[in-house]
């Protein structure tokens, strides 16, 4: 299996703050892995070093090939393209209809309107949610703008899946529709990383394989 | 399927296309004064002349920093009318001074006009000097006004209207800020991040451009224009379409430069 996010001694942090220091993991491909950590710990800034929303102000962090350290613009880009990401809040475009917004990476990715909607409309149906894909963000749910989001991160199959906190707010049904959705996400072959304050066992099947890195005193370390 | 919320789209595109109609419009204008005043500045350039009567003939034009050419006029038109009524005077015995037309370089003001005189006047060979009427002098007064209102007004449309542009682009900002930074986390590319902006701003342009192209056509078409040509006596050499061509480019740059500035400003990578 090839390495999809390796980090040797890595730093991250804020205003030269560091929030984690000396961390060093490894994910490898098609690897589901839960990120966990008590509130504050740092798993936001994990997953936004992945994604490079931050840089590393010390070590070594790579993802898909990429160098996270001083990576440019059109690397970035590119690397981006590759990425499926899930956030807390969602972060649909609210000016959107949910068409269009899961059909983003695949216009990025140069698919033709039509196919893409085509493709678009195939996957919602697959989570109850073609019958509202005319609707805007604020018309939904929570839970189901989750699985608008689920879809938008799926749909142009990733290398890696990564999620900050998406089950959290979610009621049980939501939250059990969207863990199907990583499941699923895992069939297809995507890496999966979701960062979350614990496991939710009760929503996981038994002959899923998963790693557990777990985040104490700014330390990342492997539990599982 | 309806892709965009419909909400607040009236006000979203009214700021951007009354400063354009503002802008575009002024400098319609401006441009059409600017004709108007320099097309007649010509006529009466053409026109200014002065005749001055010399007792013997000169050979080059006197002062030439401010006349650029000299024309004698022929006297035996006068001279015949006077033989007419004159008969038995013998007019060979006659001694006529000699008269000449001298072209203004440019249009004098009055004081200038009794400066070239006194100066003239200094010249002994020089007996008499007759200047041209007033009249135009005011009609070009009065242009000059005009002009220099319309270049005013050019101004402080553009600055009023470039000001509610700016006001526009925080707003835009704030509006599609989380929509840019969205793209960005998918790897979007520079141009399509930009392009609901740009086709936004664009389409504000064109509406902008159609309502200047219309309102100009039906001002430069008036009864009103056509009056004040003929009363001017001019022939405008303006061309509303290449104007209009002209105004359009203007439209284009603005709304690819609003697009640029939202999207540099707003972007996180």
């Amino acid at each position: 299996m090839s390495l999809i996010v390796s980090a040797r001694n890595l730093t991250l942090g804020y205003n030269g703050k560091a929030v984690i220091t000396g961390a060093s993991f490894d994910i490898e491909s098609k690897q589901f892995v839960f990120l966990t950590g008590v509130s504050g710990s740092g798993k936001t800034t994990v997953v936004k070093s992945i994604y490079g929303e931050i840089s590393p102000i010390g070590g070594r962090l790579s993802v898909g090939g990429y160098e996270m350290n001083g990576i440019n613009r059109a690397s970035l880009r590119q690397l981006r393209r590759f990425l499926g990401i899930v956030f807390q809040d969602y972060k649909l475009v609210p000016e959107w209809n949910v068409l269009r917004n899961v059909t983003l990476p695949l216009i990025i990715a140069g698919y033709d309107k039509r196919s893409a909607e085509e493709k678009a409309l195939h996957y919602l149906e697959k989570v109850q949610m073609a019958d509202k894909a005319d609707r805007f963000p604020f018309e939904l749910s929570g839970g189901e703008q989750q699985r608008v989001a689920m879809v938008r991160a799926i749909i142009h199959e990733p290398v890696l899946l990564v999620a900050d906190e998406p089950l959290s707010g979610l009621d049980f049904h939501s939250a059990q529709l969207v863990m199907d959705l990583f499941q699923w996400a895992h069939q297809l072959g995507i890496t999966v990383l979701i960062a979350t304050h614990s496991i939710p066992e009760h929503l996981i099947p038994g002959d899923l394989s998963i790693r557990q890195l777990h985040i104490e005193n700014r330390k990342v370390n492997e539990l599982l | 399927m309806s892709y965009y919320k419909k909400s607040d789209s009236f006000f979203s595109h009214f700021t951007l296309i009354f400063s354009l109609v503002a802008i575009l419009g002024s400098l319609f204008f401006y441009q059409f004064f600017r004709e108007v005043y320099l097309e007649y500045q010509m006529n009466l350039v053409t026109e200014s002349t002065m005749v001055i009567v010399t007792e013997k003939p000169l050979k080059k034009v006197p002062m030439p920093q401010y006349f650029q050419s000299m024309e004698p006029i022929s006297p035996s038109q006068q001279l015949e009318r006077i033989k007419s009524q004159f008969k038995g005077i013998d007019f060979s015995k006659v001694h006529l001074p000699y008269f000449y037309k001298l072209q203004l370089k440019g249009i004098p003001t009055p004081r200038a006009l009794l400066y070239l005189k006194k100066k003239l006047l200094e010249n002994p060979n020089i007996k008499r000097v007759l200047t041209f009427s007033t009249t135009q002098e005011k009609i070009y007064n009065l242009l000059m006004i005009v002009n220099y209102i319309s270049t005013a007004f050019m101004w402080s449309s553009l600055i009023l209207g470039f000001m509610l542009i700016v006001k526009q682009l925080e707003v835009w900002k704030l509006r599609h800020a989380e929509q840019i930074y969205i793209m960005e986390l998918f790897g979007a590319p520079f141009w399509f991040k930009g392009a609901t902006i740009f086709k936004i701003a664009f389409l504000d342009s064109f509406i902008a451009l159609v309502i200047v192209a219309v309102g100009t056509f039906l001002v430069l078409n008036s009864p009103l224009i056509e009056t004040i040509k003929q009363q001017l006596g001019i022939t405008l050499h303006f061309s509303w379409l290449g104007e209009i061509a002209f105004l359009a480019l203007v439209g284009i740059f603005i709304s690819l430069a609003t697009t640029l500035i939202v999207i540099r400003s707003s972007s996180n990578q």
